[in-house]
């Protein structure tokens, strides 16, 4: 079977293709497992596209600026209409007018609870992950914390350590100096009454044979 | 913006900005896959448009002109920053930059499971080479026609379609195993681009 060029997908793909372009390709895609499987992955990557939507940028100069002046012209609009109705208007029935606006002003409640509602929800769930983040945000900076101590702990047994080999050494060199000043003092003591008793000896030989 | 080239009209550079800021501003974010260089980099285009609008040949369409402005000006940030666009969610700064919103989430859940998804796509997108990025931005999210793709990029359309091809081929081997029902988790999904 002959496939068409990975290419010649695009314009039927975005909807550029012309009439008889589609219907060859249609056609190709109906008997072709292998072609309608790779293009139906490309339309579902470019299905998956739109979840990454993007936020609308920092309000401008230019946006704000015509704000005040539009709310003055509102309030304005506003109070003219106040004093219009306030001034025109024919009597009316204060029990009817009562009925009227308390099921407008229950039915406006109802209206800014479920609002409330909604704003709510979202702001849980904007906190949430804002705690997600600030928890493992918190979680490195105690790991560092942790990893600091157990070095400075480390740092303070090798010096401890290092130290007491250096005691222990000096006692060692001290130990063996004395221990070779006393030997060699008895050595010589020894030399000394060695040579004493040999001439004890010596003196008892000539007096026994004269 | 024959009145800006011809007469310094500042005016008339105030509503072409007004006009072409948010398209430039999404290009941007999508190309460089970080909000703070999109934004900066949105401004910078528009520099660049009031300082080249001598260049601006009238003949020819300015959107065309803009936009290419705009992705050239993408390329050198990429260029000259190669990690910042690839930042991942385990950065603790990022979370600020991302620029990702999931409005239509009814529950906690749901936007995080939305947030993580366009994460995923977030990335695949930056793991894309530049050209096949870009041909699929200005496509899909700018909606130019591939025959106006073509010109913005001054190569054939045959090239267009040949790149997006490539683009789409790279962009179902990424997202493909991390969106498949049988391993669609809120845990898996970042993992499996990530690794």
């Amino acid at each position: 079977m002959n496939h068409p060029k990975r290419e010649e997908w695009i314009p039927l793909l975005f909807g550029e293709a012309d009439a008889e372009t589609k219907r060859r390709l249609e056609t190709h895609l109906t008997s072709c497992a292998e072609c309608a499987a790779e293009v139906s992955g490309w339309r579902r990557s470019l299905g998956r596209l739109d979840a990454w939507k993007l936020s609308k940028p920092a309000r401008t100069m230019g946006a704000s600026t015509w704000r005040p002046a539009a709310w003055a012209a509102a309030a304005a609009v506003v109070i003219a209409a106040f004093g219009v109705g306030r001034f025109t208007a024919p009597a009316v029935d204060a029990q009817k007018l009562r009925t009227e606006l308390k099921s407008e002003l229950s039915a406006e409640i109802q209206q800014g609870f479920t609002r409330l509602s909604e704003d709510s929800s979202t702001a849980l769930g904007n906190l949430e992950l804002r705690l997600a983040a600030a928890s493992t945000r918190d979680n490195k900076e105690l790991a560092n914390e942790f990893v600091q101590v157990i070095q400075a702990i480390r740092t303070e047994d090798r010096e401890a350590t290092e130290s007491l080999l250096e005691k222990l050494q000096r006692q060692y060199t001290t130990d063996f100096v004395l221990l070779r000043r006393d030997l060699e003092t008895l050595a010589s003591t020894t030399d000394d009454e060695i040579e004493s008793a040999r001439a004890r000896l010596f003196q008892l030989a000539s007096n026994q044979n004269p | 913006m024959w009145r800006v080239q011809t007469q310094d009209d500042h005016g008339a550079f105030a509503l072409l900005v007004e006009r072409w800021r948010e398209k430039i501003r999404q290009l941007c974010v999508r190309m460089t896959g970080n909000a703070h260089h999109g934004e900066d980099l949105a401004q910078e285009v528009f520099a660049r448009v009031f300082e080249k609008r001598r260049d601006f040949n009238p003949a020819k369409r300015f959107s065309t002109w803009v936009w290419r402005i705009a992705l050239n000006r993408c390329y050198d940030e990429l260029r000259r920053l190669p990690r910042a666009a690839t930042e991942s969610l385990d950065d603790e700064n990022s979370t600020v930059v991302l620029d990702i919103v999931a409005t239509d989430a009814n529950t906690p859940r749901d936007a995080l499971a939305a947030q993580e998804e366009a994460e995923c796509v977030r990335q695949a997108l930056l793991r894309l080479p530049e050209n096949y990025r870009a041909v699929l931005v200005l496509r899909h999210y700018e909606n130019l026609k591939l025959r106006e793709i073509a010109e913005v990029l001054e190569v054939p359309e045959g090239t267009v379609n040949s790149r997006m091809a490539e683009a789409l081929a790279q962009l179902t081997r990424l997202l493909e195993p991390t969106f498949a029902p049988e391993k669609k988790n809120t845990r898996g999904t970042k993992e499996l681009l990530i690794v």
